[in-house]
């Protein structure tokens, strides 16, 4: 069963709450995995969109698909980055609670 | 589906970026040994071959054709146009000049791992493919990849607390930036009928929807982001400030000349949608505004060049505006000659700051006090490229300046181009500070230069020596941007 107005609900509901986890929350973990949803909610979009197109057209085209792919290996590429400043941030700072980062360094 | 097969095209036209991204992968298993022991020259050294091959490579694409785009290359993910070598040719110099001031800095400051190199290989590499882009995920691919290495350059110097928290801003920041991206990119894509390019976008008619100007924004926001567009620009100073003096450099250059290229293709392509160039009018204002204001107080040297960034980033939107506006994009042919003598300035005036960053980074303004009295090149180096960057006459920032507040003249924009001429002349008053304190005030301390100077004072001698010519005889450099301009829709 594929609806694609159902799979853009569930797309920008989980955008929303990584919008929500990347400002409000003060834990630096909990904000790097806010940002992970963001990347891929949008997958879920594009998985959708990729799929009306392919059906609509004959010609084999999986734009969206391939593009999912592509936005996988970012999205992974991404977490290591992020993880690794996290590291560097608790060898630091000892904490990983972004208010008490900002009161520190003033 | 047809078969696979690579033209010999498509094959020239991927070097220059190849070349880069090899040369990266070698300065990192180069530094897998002995991290510490390499000697300066060799790590500099492989990172001056592989630029230079890239140019080399650049310069091979030309044995093609000098002006006619070749069209569509991997099934219409790049193309190998001139406007894209333009600028591929911009951030493949800026990548040769880091490199030859890299080696005496980082040793100096007892960081002298050759994963900068690899990083400013792996960054530029990323930004000739996003110059070069022509789809949606070829565009969001390279934008990503150079952010990822800018994002660990910003905090190479791990010891320091702020060069840590300005990288974790900067990476909060960017990622944030990059899920909007990505979202406008699936809109536009979910509206463009099956296809990802540019041009497929355009004439699938889908710019006069409402929902392709949310894409199109989103996209916008995006590069806002990246390049420092103002009420986006709030990690910009903090960034800079922690961030190593070089890799400043190379982030303001580099970074801002490549997506600037790569926004000015998605929009002269796409047309943007229904309220863009409203949109970019107000952020343009904005920009040159607040950024001008921003730079008058600063004490720090790499917050005030961090703010005249920001600056210029409202004044290099004006020609989006002014094309998007009219029927003729020709006329935003100031944009690569903007940013060109915007490179080569900037460039020149990180390069004296870095020369002066013996052991510790120096950038107070008082530190520059005197610099004429013992180093009279170097301050005659950075006199020149501040005068460039506040427009006055004789110089390539003066030609760029002229040319973008015709256009908006021209246009009908005069609104745009009086404040920023009445911007502009409120920058020369943070510009000439600095001027005055090095020639006129008496030195508070020795100038050391950083170990092996000679490739600082090359890179400051030849952004000067081509901001001037530029700015004597700008016709040539003026046409090679018309032409690339021209050659964007093919």
């Amino acid at each position: 069963m594929f609806s694609l107005p159902a799979l853009l609900y569930l797309s920008a509901l989980l955008f929303s709450i990584g919008i929500y986890g990347v400002l409000a929350r003060r834990n630096i973990l909990v904000v790097l995995m806010s940002l992970e949803l963001m990347l891929n909610a949008v997958n879920i979009a594009l998985v959708g969109f990729g799929r009306v197109h392919a059906l609509s057209t004959t010609s084999g085209e999986h734009g969206g698909q391939i593009f999912t792919l592509m936005v996988l290996a970012v999205a992974a590429a991404e977490a290591a980055i992020g993880l690794s400043l996290l590291l560097l941030i608790w060898r630091r700072w000892k904490t990983i609670d972004l208010r008490e980062l900002c009161r520190l360094s003033g | 589906m047809e078969p696979l097969t690579l033209s010999k095209a498509e094959i020239l036209a991927v070097l220059p970026a190849g070349a880069l991204f090899i040369t990266g992968l070698i300065q990192l298993m180069s530094d897998l040994g002995d991290p510490n022991k390499t000697s300066r020259q060799e790590k500099t050294h492989l990172a001056m071959i592989g630029a230079t091959g890239a140019l080399v490579a650049l310069a091979s694409l030309f044995v093609q054709g000098t002006a006619a785009s070749t069209g569509e290359l991997y099934a219409g993910a790049m193309t190998d146009d001139l406007f894209g070598r333009l600028g591929a040719g911009v951030i493949i110099v800026t990548s040769l000049f880091c490199t030859l001031m890299a080696g005496g800095y980082l040793s100096s400051s007892g960081n002298n791992r050759a994963e900068f190199h690899a990083l400013v290989s792996f960054s530029a590499g990323a930004m000739v493919l996003l110059c070069q882009s022509t789809n949606l995920v070829s565009m969001f691919v390279a934008i990503e990849t150079l952010s990822l290495a800018v994002y660990v350059l910003a905090g190479f110097f791990r010891q320091q607390k702020a060069a840590s928290e300005g990288a974790f801003k900067y990476f909060v920041m960017g990622a944030f930036s990059s899920g909007f991206l990505l979202l406008g990119m699936a809109i536009i894509y979910g509206l463009s009928g099956a296809s990802l390019s540019f041009s497929d976008i355009a004439a699938a008619g889908a710019s006069d929807d409402a929902l392709f100007a949310v894409g199109a924004l989103l996209v916008l926001i995006g590069f806002a982001f990246k390049v420092g567009v103002v009420p986006f620009h709030s990690w910009v100073p903090d960034v800079y400030q922690g961030a190593p003096t070089l890799a400043v450099g190379w982030m303001a250059v580099a970074v801002k000349a490549s997506s600037f290229f790569a926004l000015c293709r998605f929009l002269y392509h796409t047309g943007g949608g229904a309220y863009m160039d409203q949109i970019l009018i107000a952020l343009s204002i904005v920009t040159m505004i607040l950024g001008n204001l921003a730079a008058l107080n600063q004490q720090s040297l790499k917050r005030m060049l961090a703010y005249s960034g920001i600056a210029h980033s409202g004044y290099l939107m004006i020609p989006l505006i002014v094309a998007l506006s009219g029927d003729d994009i020709l006329i935003g042919a100031s944009l690569p000659f903007y940013l060109c003598a915007y490179a080569g300035t900037t460039l020149a005036a990180f390069g004296v700051l870095t020369a002066l960053s013996k052991a510790t980074d120096k950038d107070q303004l008082g530190d520059l006090n005197g610099l004429a009295k013992s180093r009279p090149l170097l301050a005659l180096g950075f006199t020149v490229a501040l005068i460039s960057l506040a427009g006055i006459p004789l110089t390539a920032g003066f030609i760029g300046k002229l040319m973008i507040f015709s256009d908006a003249i021209g246009a009908g924009f005069v609104q745009l181009a009086v404040i920023g001429i009445l911007t502009s002349l409120v920058s020369v008053y943070y510009y000439l500070r600095p001027i005055v304190a090095m020639w006129f005030r008496d030195p508070r301390s020795s100038f050391d230069l950083i170990p092996a100077p000679w490739g600082v004072q090359f890179t400051v001698g030849a952004c000067g020596i081509a901001t001037i010519v530029f700015g004597i005889f700008p016709d040539w450099l003026i046409e090679l941007s018309r032409i690339s301009v021209e050659t964007i829709l093919g």
